[in-house]
């Protein structure tokens, strides 16, 4: 809550009796806040002896990136830093609402999950970025998160990268038990249980695919995949989608898979961070993971010509399965100390060098004139996947939605084996409860 | 013996200096708790979200969000839960901390010291550690509560999510973590309200033939009633609004609609959806619930005080 006094405020509140000089820092910092109007390069040039703060999230950007983002302000922003704070995904949005909301704690700039841009967006807890959008790439970015991130007409939060998932799987494994490329999600279906029964290596414990139902995005791109949808909007009110028959029969195959072809349907959170170490163990022979699990899986795996990737499979041969639009926003907060600085360093993250490193990890670059950077064989595949990716629903009751869980809570009980009309008559009414107040 | 005692007027600094010795202890409790609790009681009449949160003034709806929470069914479900989960693991960490103590008096000094360090250092393990090793214990796949059980032949523990599975086993892994937690206290406390029980006392009363059941009504439970009875309250206060330990289990898996307690629901109401205003008047409900559950047990403290 506004009043939750954590222990970065209190060092700031003893700094700020302790003498003139802290005093003196965030008087500057609110001066600037007031400047919107001059050109952001000019104003910034006679800035010095400020900290622009970042907040990127775990596992997002790589360290090289990170290490360019420092230097390369530093050097043209002389006088000034940056330092980028590495959040947890775990209750970031309660996070983020406290300390986006306050004066003194806010960070400059931050990173949002897609599916909570919105939360901030709506309520102004964010800067508009119209008067750079162009500088940062205009019509080049990503344009289906460019309009999840603006609202009322206004530009808050920009596309830092996407991430859509597809598959990634032992070809040897297959080869070794028989079993063909899947054409289809039903044939997907059947060759991830086939292997699981096969177990070609006598790995103890094999099991055909890591599925987890705390793996909310993989699962929702099965769903997605097989024709499954949250819900759809219908005039101004939204509709749920999970009792629609072409989801029921989605979520049936992701209940066969849970029961059948995975032994990690009720896996913990913890495990799921570093699902790929099933996946390195032979412990797994599949993986629904985005881009950049890539770089995690062990190098010998793809020296060895053992790893394959490919897009989820669609219900009809030839089709390319929907998957969900992962990825993040970044925007300026409102709060911030230091706006027109924060603004310099999103030139540098937009900057050719920083998408490309991002593209490097396997990310698709905000900016898509730099998606060719994209390394390994899942570059190959990306575009075609982020094509076909879709998004959640876009607004801020979605992220009422997922802050309370629903979304893992459903696929729990999925994974439970409860009976899915049932659980989605259930969870729906719950979900268009939520997304229709407000 | 009559004599007049004349009193001089005490000066003004002599007449303010207690409240001087008062006052910061005072102002520590009003900005601390008084000023929250002011700021919670006036929320819980408005409607305050996100968009208040960032600055837009607040309206007043009087009794509608204490109005939204007693018609939501899901809250009686919730206080239930709460009040259940709370006399089971209250009780049980009585229960067990008592016959500790009960042990310790009765170990040689060795055991006993042994005992001590023990329960010294689990009071001591910071709640998110221990909560972490916990998890880790009960881990699907590799935990070792699902190896020693698999090992003993119980195949069906094969992989099997203990907070994932249902509410009722996340539960009894929750309520044993926080006996675990709790009953250092307990047993700590009580021990040293048995080293006040007069052993020449208790000899006496084995002596006239009372066997250990009739010495411990007796002699020993009136001694240490009153450690008992503070213990008590504290306890089921403490687990009434239980929210750590929930909380961060339920991060790891499971349905938290169904594992949800006063606590996290909350949280869940206030944090996650932002819905500041119906989460104060939900925090002010719980308030009174434990100051009903309690009031016997605190108004039976202060007179007992008194007495003796």
């Amino acid at each position: 809550m506004s009043f939750t006094i954590t222990r970065r405020g209190l060092l700031s509140m003893s700094a700020v009796a302790a003498g003139g000089a802290a005093l003196g820092l965030s008087a500057c910092g609110s001066d600037s806040d007031t400047d919107t109007g001059a050109s952001p390069s000019g104003d910034a040039s006679n800035i010095t002896g400020q900290t622009v703060r970042v907040w990127f999230m775990e596992g997002s950007i790589s360290d090289a990136a990170i290490a360019h983002l420092e230097s390369t302000f530093a050097k043209e922003n002389e006088g000034n830093t940056l330092t980028v704070e590495i959040q947890p995904w775990d209750g970031i949005v309660s996070k983020q609402q406290t300390s986006l909301a306050s004066k003194s704690e806010s960070p400059d700039l931050v990173e949002t999950g897609n599916t909570q841009s919105s939360i901030f967006t709506s309520v102004g807890a964010f800067a508009p970025l119209d008067d750079i959008y162009e500088d940062l790439g205009g019509d080049d970015l990503i344009q289906s998160f460019v309009d999840a991130g603006r609202w009322d007409d206004k530009m808050y939060a920009m596309p830092l990268y996407a991430g859509a998932r597809g598959v990634f799987y032992r070809k040897d494994l297959f080869e070794a038990a028989s079993i063909p490329e899947p054409k289809t999600l039903d044939e997907f279906t059947e060759a991830v249980i086939n292997l699981g029964k096969a177990n070609p290596e006598g790995v103890s414990g094999f099991s055909g695919m890591y599925l987890a139902a705390v793996d909310e995005h993989g699962v929702e791109s099965l769903m997605f995949a097989g024709g499954g949808n949250w819900a759809e909007k219908d005039g101004d009110k939204w509709q749920e989608k999970l009792t629609d028959p072409a989801t029921i029969d989605s979520l049936n195959r992701i209940q066969r898979l849970f029961k059948e072809g995975t032994d990690y349907a009720l896996d913990s959170q913890a495990s799921q961070k570093a699902f790929e170490k099933y996946f390195n163990e032979g412990k797994v022979g599949v993986l629904v993971a985005s881009g950049n699990v890539g770089a995690k899986i062990d190098q010998e795996l793809w020296d060895a010509d053992k790893v394959a990737v490919m897009p989820i499979p669609g219900k009809t041969e030839g089709e390319v399965g929907q998957t969900f639009a992962g990825g993040s926003n970044i925007s300026l907060a409102a709060n911030a100390q230091n706006p027109e600085l924060a603004k310099q360093a999103l030139r540098v993250i937009f900057g050719e060098e920083f998408q490309k490193l991002m593209g490097e990890d396997g990310w698709v670059p905000g900016n898509t004139t730099f998606s060719d950077s994209i390394t390994g064989a899942f570059g190959e595949i990306s575009a075609t996947i982020v094509e076909n990716s879709k998004l959640s629903p876009n607004t801020p009751q979605w992220g009422v939605a997922a802050g309370n869980n629903l979304l893992r809570d459903f696929f729990t009980t999925i994974a439970q084996g409860k009976d899915v009309e049932a659980s989605a008559a259930d969870y729906g009414t719950q979900l268009e409860g939520i997304l229709n107040q407000g | 013996m009559s004599q007049e005692v004349k009193f001089r007027r005490p000066s003004m600094s002599q007449r303010l200096a207690p409240y001087g010795l008062l006052a910061p202890a005072v102002i520590l409790v009003l900005v601390a708790l008084g000023y929250p609790m002011v700021r919670q009681f006036i929320m819980s009449f408005q409607e305050f979200g996100l968009a208040q949160q960032f600055g837009q003034a607040a309206t007043w709806v009087g009794l509608d969000n204490y109005a939204t929470i007693v018609a939501d069914p899901y809250f009686w479900t919730v206080l239930l839960k709460s009040l259940v989960f709370c006399a089971w693991t209250a009780g049980l960490t009585m229960v067990i901390g008592i016959g500790f103590a009960l042990m310790m008096r009765s170990a040689s000094t060795v055991a006993r010291t042994i005992m001590n360090v023990a329960l010294v250092v689990v009071w001591a393990m910071p709640l998110i550690a221990a909560l972490t090793v916990w998890q880790w214990l009960v881990d699907p796949n590799f935990g070792l509560v699902n190896f020693l059980l698999t090992s003993l032949g119980l195949s069906q523990f094969q992989g099997f999510s203990w907070l994932a599975s249902s509410f009722w086993t996340f539960y009894i892994i929750a309520s044993a973590i926080i006996i675990w937690a709790s009953m250092p206290l307990v047993t700590i406390s009580v021990y040293a309200a048995l080293t006040q029980v007069d052993e020449a006392q208790v000899e006496a009363s084995e002596l006239d033939g009372a066997n250990y059941l009739k010495r411990l009504q007796h002699i020993i439970f009136p001694v240490i009633a009153p450690v008992v009875a503070l213990m008590g309250v504290l306890q089921v206060i403490w687990d009434l609004r239980v929210f750590t330990h929930i909380h961060v289990l339920q991060q790891s898996g499971g349905i938290s609609t169904e594992t949800n307690l006063l606590g996290t629901y909350v949280y869940q109401v206030g944090i996650s959806q932002g819905n500041y205003g119906v989460a104060s008047a939900l925090a002010m409900v719980i308030l009174v619930v434990t100051l009903a559950i309690t009031s016997k047990y605190i108004h039976m403290l202060f007179t007992r005080g008194e007495l003796q």
